[in-house]
């Protein structure tokens, strides 16, 4: 009996192993077998999957659209190297002005775009890189740049009277002098003021004007200013400074100029060069980042005479050291 | 089945009785359990998800023989009404429902 026992087990366990051979030459023979009854996907992954996909579609929407476009260009630094005051006219004109612009190297084209107020002609000074093209003598002129591939120091250098697109932190620099008219040979006291409207508020600025000291049979006293505080030095050179300026704030510089002028002169410049610098938040505002990411804005600096105004919109591009032009005065 | 012991099986006939499930999943069973009961000696059967796998290691059956099994089992179990035996190919069947006869009425 026990053997008989011993041998129905046998069979059994062999039954067994020719159903697991049996099972596996049909899974050979059909490789799709096994998807009978095969794992479905639950309908909690289903939702883990669409809301994760809808999450990554809106992470990526938000990134296009908060991340703050990078300027691809900038505006670093304008001279006006010659500008002469016309009496009869009243009317100061730019000689030459000359801006620096960065262009960045990670577009392959830029665009940039010069105005002339007064629809005159002008030159412009081609820059280092034979990257451009345009006529010049007209209106309007349209740079364009292609496939720059490093940091481009682009200089425009503008003849006669112009206007010029770029940007700043000063909505306007205004210099006024009163009376316009000077005679020769007689003494005369001049008020000049300038006045700089700052386009943001800002934590302090800094402001430094150096008159040109050797002109003749002439004195230049401080009289007054708005804001801040002020001293003279022996160089002729003013220095003020404040803090806490809101924005389109003025700064408002009054000088009183005593003026005997000899016949030979017809044309006196009195101040040398002048320089203000904003600081916000204790970088000064040329490298200001957090706020000029956005701040678009428009210079325009026309020819103006001295009760006209040199207005500077809004513009495009940012960051300023603003340099306060040459102030020539023409005598009579 | 000792003297079987050294032979390679390989399945001969596949069963697919996927529309039995429609009616009962215990069906497939129960077709499982009458074909290894009818069968002969040295044959096995098996189940395989919806599919019922037979091999011979003697004794091998024809086709028609198998179907003759299968027609048994249909009438054993009251369902020629409702399915018929089909041959796929040369070694499958499929236990189909027949046409006119709604799934849900099975």
């Amino acid at each position: 009996m026990a053997t008989r026992r011993r041998l129905r087990k046998e069979d059994q366990e062999e039954l067994k192993r020719r159903k697991k051979e049996l099972r596996k030459s049909y899974e050979k023979t059909r490789p799709d077998s096994k998807k009978v009854g095969s794992k479905r996907i639950s309908d909690t992954q289903k939702y883990l999957l669409v809301g994760s996909a809808a999450i990554i579609i809106i992470v990526i929407i938000s990134i296009q659209f908060l991340i703050p476009p990078v300027p691809i260009c900038y505006y670093t630094e304008s001279d006006f190297v010659y500008a002469t005051l016309d009496q009869d006219s009243q009317k100061v004109s730019f000689n030459r002005i000359i801006a620096h612009y960065l262009i960045r190297p990670d577009h392959t084209e830029v665009n940039g775009n010069i105005y002339d107020y007064f629809n005159s002609s002008y030159k412009i000074a081609p820059p280092d890189q034979p990257a451009h093209s345009s006529p010049p003598y007209v209106n309007s002129i349209t740079y364009t740049l292609a496939n720059v591939k490093v940091p481009l120091i682009w200089a425009c250098r503008m003849e006669n009277g112009t206007a010029l697109q770029m940007s700043t932190w000063i909505n306007k620099t205004v210099m006024t002098l009163t009376p316009s008219s000077i005679p020769k040979n007689v003494l005369r006291n001049v008020n000049f003021r300038l006045a700089i409207t700052t386009q943001i508020s800002v934590d302090r600025y800094n402001i430094s004007l150096k008159f040109n000291k050797n002109l003749p049979n002439t004195s230049i006293n401080f009289v007054s200013i708005k804001n801040g505080t002020s001293f003279f030095n022996q160089n002729g050179t003013i220095f003020t400074q404040g803090v806490n300026l809101a924005a389109r704030s003025t700064i408002l510089l009054d000088f009183n100029l005593s003026i005997i002028t000899a016949p030979s002169f017809s044309e006196l410049n009195f101040l040398e060069y002048g320089n203000f610098y904003l600081v916000k938040k204790g970088e000064l505002l040329q490298s200001y980042a957090g706020a000029s990411a956005f701040r678009e804005s428009e210079i325009f600096f026309t020819g103006f005479g001295l009760s006209d105004e040199p207005t500077l919109k809004k513009t495009k591009f940012l960051d300023i050291v603003g340099i306060i032009p040459y102030f020539n005065i023409t005598l009579t | 089945m000792p003297e079987d012991k050294g032979k390679e099986i390989s399945v001969s006939y596949v069963i697919d009785a996927d529309h039995l499930t429609w009616m009962e999943d215990r069906l497939v069973d129960e077709l499982n359990t009458f074909m290894e009961a009818r069968l002969p000696t040295g044959a096995i059967v098996d189940r395989s998800g919806k599919n019922i796998l037979i091999g011979f290691t003697t004794n091998e059956i024809n086709k028609r023989q198998v179907k003759t099994y299968l027609k048994k089992f249909l009438h054993k179990f009251e369902l020629e009404e409702k399915f018929h035996i089909i041959a796929t190919t040369d070694e499958e069947f499929k236990i189909q429902k027949r046409k006119g006869i709604d799934f849900r009425e099975l």
